[in-house]
């Protein structure tokens, strides 16, 4: 776990955007955001779950540190925002480029600005937990791709199939995936302060 | 001083032979590169400077096939996806589907 508490003060934390106010400052990519927004359904259950651990702990603060560009943050990031939303978690959005410090403190396999990052932190700012970048199935998908990709060149009609079931798989899995990964791992954490 | 100034012509060096690459495959291709190219290709620069190479951020593995232009955007990631991997890359084609 990262020492945080130099750089994530209180009065930093509070510096952030919040969801609404990030949004309405993004130029290009706000489309992807409501498109990705728009398909997620956070189920009563899930909910349920996020609200009782923010209860559990007395509050909840999460920053989320990003790229406007990123597909990842644009899928990832709404789904932050809802469940920040429905379990009265205090999100916070930090442009990763502008704030190197917060960065660095959640570098991808020791060196790799992976975004995004969603750290958790309890009401009093201790880290609890963070994820990096994408549900692991996600990653799986990248994986695959590149190896059917890597051995041909698909002919128009194949690569139109592969459109077609492409974004069917991805379109609701790996959003829900990330809930999944999500209540992982606050799981865990509930268990280590229990 | 001297060191950092090094550094910055290198790095605009790289900058410079990518987004050539890039823009030379784009037009090749029909492709287009994002409107948020400029802050995309930093990224994949400082890929170069971590790992030797100009790898894409989005994709987990160091291979040669990972190398931007990656083998799958070659191979027709963006008629599949509508863009690259990290969004670099786009279709200027509307989904007809």
């Amino acid at each position: 776990m990262p020492d945080t508490s130099k750089v994530i003060t209180s009065q930093r934390f509070s510096q952030g955007f919040t969801y609404e106010s990030y949004l309405a400052q993004v130029s290009g990519n706000r489309e992807n955001y409501q498109q990705n927004d728009a398909a997620f359904k956070l189920s009563p259950e899930d909910a349920k779950f996020f609200k009782d651990f923010v209860k559990r702990l007395g509050g909840v603060k999460v920053l989320a540190i990003l790229e406007d560009w990123c597909p990842d943050v644009h899928r990832g990031l709404p789904i932050l925002a809802r469940i920040a939303q429905a379990s009265g978690m205090e999100l916070r959005v930090f442009y990763r480029d502008k704030n190197p410090d917060i960065i660095n403190l959640y570098l991808n396999q020791g060196k790799f600005q992976s975004i995004p990052v969603f750290a958790f932190f309890n009401k009093d700012l201790k880290p609890l937990c963070h994820w990096i970048e994408r549900p692991e199935v996600a990653t799986r998908f990248t994986e695959q791709v590149l190896a059917e990709l890597t051995k041909k060149q698909l002919s128009e009609e194949e690569l139109r199939q592969e459109r077609r079931k492409r974004n069917a798989a991805m379109s609701d899995s790996w959003r829900q995936e990330t809930v999944k990964e999500l209540k992982e791992l606050l799981a865990k954490t509930t268990a280590k302060i229990s | 001083m001297a060191k950092n100034n090094a550094s910055k012509i290198k790095t605009d060096s790289d900058i410079k032979i990518l987004k050539d690459r890039i823009t030379t495959f784009c037009a090749q291709t029909g492709y287009q590169l994002s409107p948020q190219a400029d802050a995309i290709i930093n990224d994949i620069v400082n890929m170069k400077r971590l790992t030797g190479d100009y790898f894409c951020p989005c994709q987990p593995q160091r291979l040669p096939e990972t190398v931007c232009v990656c083998q799958a955007v070659r191979n027709g990631l963006v008629k599949i996806l509508g863009a690259c991997f990290c969004n670099l890359i786009i279709s200027n084609i509307k989904d007809e589907e």
